[in-house]
Order: C-alpha cells, then structure tokens, then sequence
C-alpha cells in the first residue's frame, strides 16, 4: 500500500471527503453528491453544453472574479480608512508601503473585468437564446445581478479619493439630480408644493439621498464605503445564489430544449 | 502643440508588438499547414486519421530559442546588449517556425497531388483535406495560405526589427490628418452602423476564417503604426482605458465566433441536419470533465490578473479637490455610453429615464420575445428581429458609444479624431436650435407664442404622434402581425414602447446633424426638455 492509499484510507482523510479519491465511475458520482463546494454542480453535464466555444466561460469567470473581489477587497479593509483624513493617503500606503503591494491591482482590474465578463455572459445567453422558457426568471436575475455589478464597480470608484474619482462620482451623480420629480432639476419637480413650499430642494432630492450631501464629501464616502462593502456585496452574494440555484431548477446547463 | 512621436521605450514597445503579431501568423501558418483541419463535427462523423503532424524538431527548436531569451533576459546584467540578444533570439524562432511551415505545406501539397497520403483511398475523405463547415464554402487551398500567413510572419518581423534596431517607422502624417479630418460624430456613428450592416449582410464572408485572420492583421498593423503617433498614444494607455482596449478585442472576437456558429447553425437547420448544439445531446461526468476545466480556468485567470497587477499600476490622480475639475470630467467608462447620450438628452431622459428602460427592457425580453424557435444554440436566421435589435442595440447604442466616449471624446466633451491633440480651447460653433424655432420663426414666419404649451404644441404633436401613431402602423407589417398573433396586444405594445424609446437616439442624432435639432420640446422653465 503506497503513501497515498494510506493517506486515503486514513480516519482524518475519510472525516473530511467522506469517500476516496473520485478515480472511478462510482466516486466520481459520489464526490458531486457529498462535496459541499461541488454539490452546486449535477452529477453529469450535457458534452455539449461545457464546450468552451458554446458558453465562453464567461458565467463562471465572472463568479469567479466576484471571489477575487470579496478577497482583496477584504484585505484591503485591512488597510483603508473611508475618511477625507485618510482614505487617499491609505491608498498611497497601499501602492508604496505595503508588501505585495498589487492587492490594489488585483482589485481594480479584477473589477473592470467583471463588469466585461458580465456583459459578455449576457452577450451569449442571449445570442444563444437561453433566456427563453424555462428560464425567463433567471433572465431577468441576471439583470440584477448586472446592475448591482455596475453599482458595486461605481461605488468602489470614488473610495481611493482621487480626481479620477471624485469627479467620476459627481459626473455620475449629476444625473440623479434630473430625476423626474424627485430631483431638483428634474421634469416636474417643481410642481410639487406643499403650501407653497417645495419638497424638492438640493437638501431633499434623489441626488442628497445618493450622495449624502449636496456634493460629493465626507459623507458620500462612507455612504459608498458601506454600500461598496457591505451592502451590495450581500445583495449580490444572495442573487448570486438564486441564479445558480435557478440554473438547475430551470433544466440545467444551457442547450438546446 | 508637438510631442515627440517616438521614443525609445515605444520603439522597444513596437519592436516586441510586431514580433507578438510575427508569431500570432507564424502560428496560423503553422496551424494550416500541419493540423487537422476539419469542420466542427467532422472528426466525429469518423473520418481517417491525420496525415499531417507537427514536427517535433520544430516545437523543440520554437521553445529552445524563446527559453534561451527568458534566459539571457534573466541574465542581462552580465552580458552586454542582452535584450536585443534575446529579441533577435524570438525573432529567429518565429522567422524558422513560418517558413518550415511554408516550405512543408508546399511539400504537402506535391505529395498530394502525386497520389499519396489521401486517406480516402482506405476509408473517406482524409483529414488531410479541408473540409469547410457546412454552408461555409468551398474548401481553401492550404498551401497558398500558409504561405501567405508565413510571409506576413517574416514581414511582421522584419518591422518588429526595425523598430529594435532603432529605425522610425511612424503612421504617415498625411494619413493621420485624413483620418482626423474625416472623423466626427456623425461619421464614426454612420460608419458603426454601415459596418454592422455590412457584417450582418455578408456573415458568410465574414465567418470565414481567412477573412477573419486578414481582419485581424489589418487591425494589428493599423493598431501597431497608430501606437507612433503621440496623441493616440497618450488616450489609449491611460491605465483605466486599457480595458477597454481588452473589451473591443474581447467583444469582437465572441461577436464573431458567435456569428460564424450562427450561420454554421442556419446552413446545417436549412439542410435538414442537426445544429451544431445537437451534435452531441449524451452527457458526461462533471468530475473530471467540469471541474477540471473549471479548475484550469480558475489557475489561468489568477495568473492573467496578477501578471496584469504588476505589469500596469492601478490609476492615483491627484488627491479629490472639489474646486479643480479636470476636463473633460468623465464618469467611469462603463457609463460613457449613457454620457454621451448627454449630448443629445437632458439628464432626466440619458441619465435616468433611458438607463431605467434599458435595465426594464432588458428583464422584459423574456416576455415579449414569444419566438420558440432559437432555445440554446445559436442562430440568425430563425429569430432574425430578436437577434438584429439586440446586436444594434449592444454593439452600437453601447459598446460604440462607450468607445466613442472613451477615445474620441476631449476637453469640454468635443470630438477629437484619433491622431488629434485633446485642446483645451477648441471651439466648435453650436448653432443648434429648437422645434417650436423652426416652426414659429422659420416656417411660420411668426413669433413664438408666450404660452408655453402653444409655444411647443409642434413638440407635443410630433412626440404623441411618434408613441400613438407609430404602434398600430408596425403592426400591419406582417412580421409584428405574427408577434402579435402569437402574443397578444400587450405584450405588442410593450415591444413597441421599448423599440420606439430605443429609437429616439439614432433619431435624435439624425436630426441634429442634419437639421441642428436641439429639444423637439424645450420647456426649460420645467426642466422638461425632449
């Protein structure tokens, strides 16, 4: 008996994996079902619908990339203040100070991959009308989940407190301040009066709810920095699970129905 | 304002840019002179084993020279001149890979036509002939093209060379200012769409792969000499727009294969054969064959962004002031598609009430699309409208727009041409004027009325008539007819409520540049502005 069987056969081996290595027909099934991790998975997979050149990969590299975010953007609380004190100088450390100092890049190009990933995982199922029943649901989870991507890479833009970010921000935020009704400069928003007063001012409109503030301060930091990293990231983590869970509710990997 | 062109570090650029470009055609050389070249599916139907290999000799040779460069790099500080020793060293690599490739492929094709090596003297064709993907055509003569490859890999190389050895290549000035001059909105938009058009009519040539192959070359040569000039130069780099140069190359390419796997798919369905998705309906182990792969994946991609991580630092500007705005202020570049809506639309309709519609549009397609046909794989020709307004829609209303927005979008959100020096105070004279302008002052003759709502009743009619009149016309065009048969009037006038919204920007472009539109209604005391 090799080194190897033994450490198989062993009681601490056996505790964790519950079976041995999956090297024939019936572990190979067995792994799947006992695994935690890969339990997400079936069983067995149409040939066709894991062909690289039929799904891109994009999907699951886009799951992926959200595990690299979570990471870095972990480590990186570690070194980040969300003040106007210290946030730009943090991020300064982070580039000059800190050891391995790439978790930044990771991070950020990480990010702008993901939001590239998303579209081209949208780009396929559509192409490959995979939307259609059974899985409008799922379609339409998706698109959550793309917003929310969106969100997440918008509200990490402002955090390192730079020019790039804060007028990034105030470019992007301007828009709220249009809102049809609910922002000052919007369509309408002027007609709302209650005993001649307006409801809709620079302190009460969409754009203060977005920003906190009537620019982009203090406050629009750490109203980002907990949406950034709490707040979205949750909201993701649970679409996220519904969509996997939905892929295999709603007739499992992609192909022809 | 003058910069210099060209500087050493971009002639070392350059230099290994051509020789990246030298070995992508040495490797399509090599690809179509020794491999199986078959159609999706055909090593399946059992045809006879290759009679073409790669020789071993040669991929120990490519791999022997480009680890002795890693290792005279590694070493570079022993031995003089190291890195134009272990350039030299790649370039020979890729020069012997190209031409062993065209002189075996010439040799191939002797020995093939003398009688030997035709498998389907024993059992059916060989491999050793092409076979096209059904609806793809005529087979292609593989010796011309390996050549062809081959001798792009050596001139590929020789430029890479020049630029090692300090010649100055750059993009002809007068080719520059062309370009620059014919550049603007309107051409860049008008040729975005002819494009796609082009690409939709022709998607047989266009799924070709040596069409495809030739198009790639020509980007990389344009791409490679634009790289010399200094204004490109600077907007391309910039450490965010670096993505978005991966995106283009990333959306072109899956445009494309999904492109060819559709009209692969549409040949095959209008033959009577099984599409390419349903070649293969029996089901696998997920371990190994889905963990693996996952796993493969997993370990590339790590390496892909730390390799990025180090090779290009994470953008730091100056520390926030709120007094200093840069200009052109942008919005991150995933939004730029919507900033440059701005200039067509006030905030309310390009920042919030179009973006809302995208996002509801898009959760709605499962709802509206009652089309059966098209259900996991690909085709063109069987969901033609779905398929053409969601392509002009992501391709052109956004990825365009986000390029345009990126690179061609300067100071005081001016068009500048790709070569074009981003100045500060270029001016670019707006003339545009309102609907109730035209028609009050110069068609009527009148003045404007001082009632706002008579002021601008030709701006309620014409948008009243575009979202009341336009619906029931379309559905007596018998495609909608079908739809609306199919799924009802609902479903109808929601599909045609997020076309026409849809619609209203390459409309309202076209009514700016030629009839210098500006609002079709401007109630500005309201902020309500169309």
């Amino acid at each position: 008996m090799g080194i190897a069987d033994k450490i198989y056969e062993s009681q601490l081996w056996k505790s964790i994996f519950r079976h041995p290595m999956p090297t024939d027909r019936r572990n190979r099934v067995v792994v799947m079902l006992t695994n935690f991790f890969l339990h997400l998975h079936p069983v067995s997979v149409r040939k066709q619908g894991i062909a690289l050149s039929y799904t891109w990969c994009m999907g699951g590299t886009t799951f992926f990339l959200f595990i690299v975010e979570t990471v870095t953007g972990v480590l990186l609380m570690f070194y980040y203040r969300p003040t106007l004190e210290h946030a730009y100088n943090d991020i300064l450390a982070l580039r000059d100070v800190t050891t391995l100092g790439i978790l930044r890049e990771l991070h950020r190009w990480g990010a702008h991959a993901m939001v590239i990933t998303v579209w081209l995982h949208m780009y396929r199922v559509f192409l490959t009308g995979s939307y259609k029943p059974p899985r409008e649901f799922n379609w339409v989870v998706g698109v959550l989940l793309l917003v929310l991507t969106l969100l997440l890479s918008f509200t990490g833009y402002l955090l390192p407190w730079d020019q790039l970010a804060i007028w990034a921000i105030t470019v992007g935020s301007n828009m709220a301040r249009a809102t049809p009704l609910a922002g000052v400069e919007g369509p309408g928003a002027s007609l709302l009066k209650l005993n001649g007063v307006s409801l809709i001012t620079s302190g009460s409109d969409a754009k203060f709810a977005l920003l906190g503030g009537r620019s982009v301060g203090e406050m629009t930091l750490n109203r980002f920095y907990v949406l950034h990293c709490v707040a979205i990231p949750l909201a993701a983590a649970l679409l996220i699970m519904i969509h996997f869970w939905r892929v295999r509710k709603d007739g499992g990997i992609s192909g022809p129905m | 304002m003058h910069h210099p062109d060209l500087t050493p570090g971009v002639m070392t650029g350059l230099a290994w840019y051509f020789l990246l470009a030298s070995v992508l055609n040495a490797a399509a050389a090599a690809y179509i002179a020794y491999m199986e070249l078959v159609s999706e599916g055909a090593s399946r139907v059992g045809l006879a084993p290759k009679t073409r290999k790669l020789p071993n000799w040669l991929v120990g040779a490519f791999f022997a020279l480009y680890g002795l460069a890693v290792l005279v790099i590694l070493g570079r500080d022993l031995l003089p001149n190291a890195t134009l020793i272990a350039y030299s060293l790649c370039a020979l690599a890729n020069v012997v890979v190209a031409l062993t490739a065209g002189a075996d492929a010439a040799h191939f094709a002797e020995a093939h036509d003398a009688g030997h090596g035709r498998g389907s003297e024993v059992h059916g064709p060989s491999l050793d002939d092409h076979q096209p993907a059904i609806g793809l055509g005529k087979p292609m003569n593989r010796t011309l093209w390996t050549l062809i490859w081959a001798i792009i890999a050596v001139m590929f190389q020789a430029m890479g060379i020049t630029y090692a050895l300090g010649g100055a290549a750059i993009l002809p000035q007068f080719i520059r200012d062309g370009v620059d001059a014919v550049s603007g909105p309107t051409t860049f938009f008008v040729f975005s769409t002819i494009a796609f058009i082009l690409m939709l009519m022709f998607r047989k040539i266009v799924s070709n792969g040596i069409v495809a192959w030739a198009g790639v070359n020509a980007v990389l040569v344009l791409f490679g000499l634009s790289m010399t000039d200094w204004d490109f130069r600077d907007i391309v780099t910039k450490p965010d727009n670096v993505p978005i140069v991966g995106m283009i190359i990333l959306v072109g390419y899956f445009t494309w294969l999904s492109l060819r796997r559709a009209y692969i798919n549409d040949s095959r369905m209008a033959l009577g054969l099984p599409n390419l998705e349903e070649m293969e309906p029996e089901k696998t182990l997920t371990w190994p064959d889905l963990v693996y792969t996952e796993l493969i994946c997993m370990v590339a991609l790590t390496i892909f962004l730390v390799v990025w991580g180090i090779a290009l630092q994470a953008p730091l500007e100056q520390p926030a002031s709120s007094t200093v705005a840069p200009n052109p202020s942008k919005a991150p570049w995933y939004f730029l598609g919507l900033q440059e809506m701005l200039v067509y639309f006030d905030p309310w309709m390009a920042g919030v009430v179009l973006p809302g519609l995208i996002i509801v549009g898009l959760m709605a397609i499962p709802y509206i699309d009652t089309n059966k046909a098209g259900n996991g794989y690909y085709t063109i020709s069987q969901r033609k409208f779905a398929y053409i307004t969601f392509q002009y829609g992501f391709l052109i209303l956004w990825v365009v727009l986000i390029v345009l927005g990126t690179f061609l979008r300067g100071p005081n959100w001016n068009f500048f041409g790709p070569y074009e020096y981003w100045d500060l105070h270029k001016v670019i004279p707006l003339n545009n004027v309102n609907l109730s302008e035209i028609v009050w002052l110069q068609v009527l003759g009148l003045a404007k009325p001082e009632n706002i709502l008579k002021r601008e009743s030709p701006g309620f009619l014409v948008v009243l008539a575009y979202f009341l009149l336009v619906p029931p016309l379309l559905a007596k065009i018998p495609m909608f007819k079908k739809m609306i048969a199919q799924g009802g009037w609902l479903r109808y006038f929601v599909l045609a409520g997020l076309i026409l919204f849809m619609a209203s920007l390459p409309i309202k472009m076209v009514l700016r540049w030629t009839l210098n539109l500006k609002y079709i209604i401007a109630i500005p005391e309201y902020f309500f502005n169309i």
